[in-house]
């Protein structure tokens, strides 16, 4: 297996995880800086757009987290702790 | 109801309170200095610091007596514009765990200035690393300290010089003699503290809403309509919203004294559970702010708590009056004056940190000195911090210096997260790119806020001022990252390219 690997492995895997949430956050984000009016319908009674996202929001940081800590956990005990010493040149 | 009077008269059980966890805390410091005899023991806690308690102590390094008085003052006051906040604030900790903690874990060092410099020439980098680190330490602390001296002046019934003496001495003993296990420990039983404090009021608010969050938010929007709950006018344009946003995001993932607790835990994977630990707290401690807040706009009313403090920092303490009395309210007031106490503790071990070893051992020693040199170094470091900030907190009383955290984390993400992130992903990084990141970011984002309308037209009283945004970050971030990519372009360095090439396996997997 090439040394690059598991470092493209680690990279898309928080790609995929950072993603989600950055565009969550800038639709968060941009709906406060931009959409003043819009913000502000109730969803239900005491809770509208933005105070939904911003609970969203902080629910969501912790999932990322936790599945990128699962995933690496697996994926780097299956590997070994130290799996790919560099390769003489 | 008139809650007032009870504030600013000396309130017995929170000086019971704060005496019983200084006596906890001394004697784990008592215990930490028998074991503080090393430079790993005293900067890194011997890096056996499991990832739960080093969540925890995370956790309590972030959550400053800003996070929980600002916050829950500014949602009481401002409604919905509180949250942007700690939205904003826990939304840049994943980026911090993939882009800096594992790699940063991985090159075991002391400072984040070891890992910024690992491959460049050392003491260009190191000076203008640590100079960008003391003074991300010095703004925090002045605002850390004049908050010390106003909380405890009105929770305690102590003057104001008392309040600022009192953390500053007590932090000193934690530091000088228990190092970083100390500094870590009274992090980790302030953490707990905190989040008891904040659960125990929270379920008080609670249950005068039949347990259910959004009946508080409702009885806020009664009180005061329904436009609390939408974004306002507290910030003044789309450009302030993101650059507030961006430097609160990019700012988490440059601060020194968080970065150093990356450092304590034994290996990568302990670091990447003690980020879990610590987003699942402080995202629980911020989830309690919006009842907290709202809960403080709808019981004790925007009128009241703008009368005892007009920043609204007395929103938490008074609704703890409201709903349990003196007793609860000394108990918050003791907590909020824990948390000043250990975020100082923490602030003033990672500058010293960056003094002894990185200008005296690394740049002054050229990486030889010994074990007792280095600790002597250290503590007079410590001594030199202690007095300059009583000596700060002293000068800026009456200021109002809630500018001085959002300074804190601009001046963080424009010169030292820029820097740190292009030592760890960028190849072709060299030496003069880090050093004009760390000057332009800092420089830029220190001169920007002095141009501010927060510091031209609110503290200076002039009528108009020359850069319109009070949060720089717009502005600097970008300012820090172009620095660094031009100069780096301009003056290749072969021998920097290469040593990163031999240390870049050890940084994405950790050994």
């Amino acid at each position: 297996m090439s040394r690059r690997r598991p470092a493209s492995r680690r990279w898309r895997t928080v790609a995929a995880l950072s993603v989600p949430l950055m565009a969550l956050y800038l639709v968060f984000m941009l709906l406060i800086a931009f959409d003043r009016s819009a913000s502000g319908i109730l969803l239900f009674p005491g809770v509208t757009l933005p105070m939904l996202l911003a609970a969203l929001l902080i629910a969501g940081t912790w999932l990322t987290t936790w599945a990128y800590v699962r995933w690496a956990g697996r994926y780097f005990d299956q590997r070994g702790r130290e799996p790919h010493p560099p390769e003489p040149p | 109801m008139n809650a007032v009077p009870s504030l600013g008269a000396r309130n017995n059980t929170a000086i019971a309170f704060f005496v019983l966890f200084v006596a906890v805390t001394l004697v784990i410091t008592w215990w930490a200095a028998r074991r503080a005899k090393t430079t790993e023991e005293f900067f890194a806690a011997g890096r056996r610091i499991s990832g739960r308690q080093n969540g925890f102590a995370l956790a309590g390094d972030y959550m400053s007596a800003a996070s929980f008085l600002g916050i829950t003052g500014l949602v009481a006051t401002s409604g919905f514009d509180g949250l942007i906040y700690p939205v904003t604030a826990i939304v840049g900790w994943p980026l911090l765990l993939f882009l800096i903690a594992e790699p940063l874990r991985s090159l075991v060092r002391y400072t984040f200035t070891d890992v910024v410099s690992f491959r460049l020439r050392q003491t260009p980098v190191r000076i203008a690393a640590a100079i960008g680190t003391l003074a991300v330490v010095a703004l925090y602390l002045v605002a850390q300290m004049v908050g010390a001296g106003n909380l405890i002046k009105l929770v305690f019934g102590l003057s104001y010089e008392s309040a600022v003496f009192i953390v500053g001495i007590l932090m000193l003993v934690y530091v000088l003699f228990g190092g970083m296990i100390a500094t870590t420990w009274v992090q980790i039983v302030k953490a707990a503290l905190l989040l008891g404090g904040a659960v125990l009021l929270s379920v008080l608010v609670l249950a005068r809403f039949e347990f259910n969050p959004s009946h508080v938010f409702a009885a806020a929007a009664d009180r005061y309509g329904v436009k609390v709950l939408a974004p306002g006018s507290f910030v003044s344009s789309p450009l302030e919203v993101v650059s507030v946003c961006m430097q609160g995001v990019l700012g988490t993932a440059g601060l020194p004294h968080i970065l150093m607790r990356f450092f304590t835990v034994p290996d990568v994977r302990a670091a990447r559970t003690s980020v879990l630990w610590a987003t699942g707290l402080i995202g629980f401690f911020y989830l309690l702010t919006f009842v907290l807040g709202f809960g403080a706009m709808a019981l004790v009313g925007r009128e009241a708590i703008v009368a005892v403090d007009k920043g609204g920092n007395m929103a938490a303490p008074l609704l703890a009056l409201l709903v349990g009395g003196t007793g609860l309210l000394g108990f918050i007031g003791a907590v909020a004056f824990a948390t000043i106490l250990a975020v100082v503790a923490g602030l003033t071990l990672s500058g010293a940190a960056a003094v002894s070893h990185d200008l005296w051992v690394n740049v002054v020693r050229h990486g030889e000195a010994s074990r007792e040199e280095q600790l002597g170094v250290a503590r007079i470091a410590i001594v030199a911090l202690g007095i300059l900030a009583i000596t700060l907190g002293l000068v800026f009383k009456g200021q109002n210096v809630v500018f001085l955290v959002g300074l804190t984390f601009a001046v963080a993400a424009s010169g030292l997260f820029p820097a740190l992130l292009l030592s760890i992903l960028w190849r072709n990084f060299t030496t003069a790119g880090a050093v004009a990141a760390l000057v332009a970011g800092t420089l830029g984002a220190i001169i920007l806020i002095a141009l501010s309308p927060t510091v031209q037209i609110d503290i200076l009283g002039h009528h108009t001022a020359a850069f319109p945004l009070r949060n720089p970050g717009l502005v600097s971030i970008p300012l820090g990252f172009l620095a660094a990519i031009v100069v780096s372009l301009l003056t290749p360095e072969p021998a920097a390219r290469t040593a990163y090439d031999s240390e870049r396996h050890q940084m994405a997997f950790g050994a």
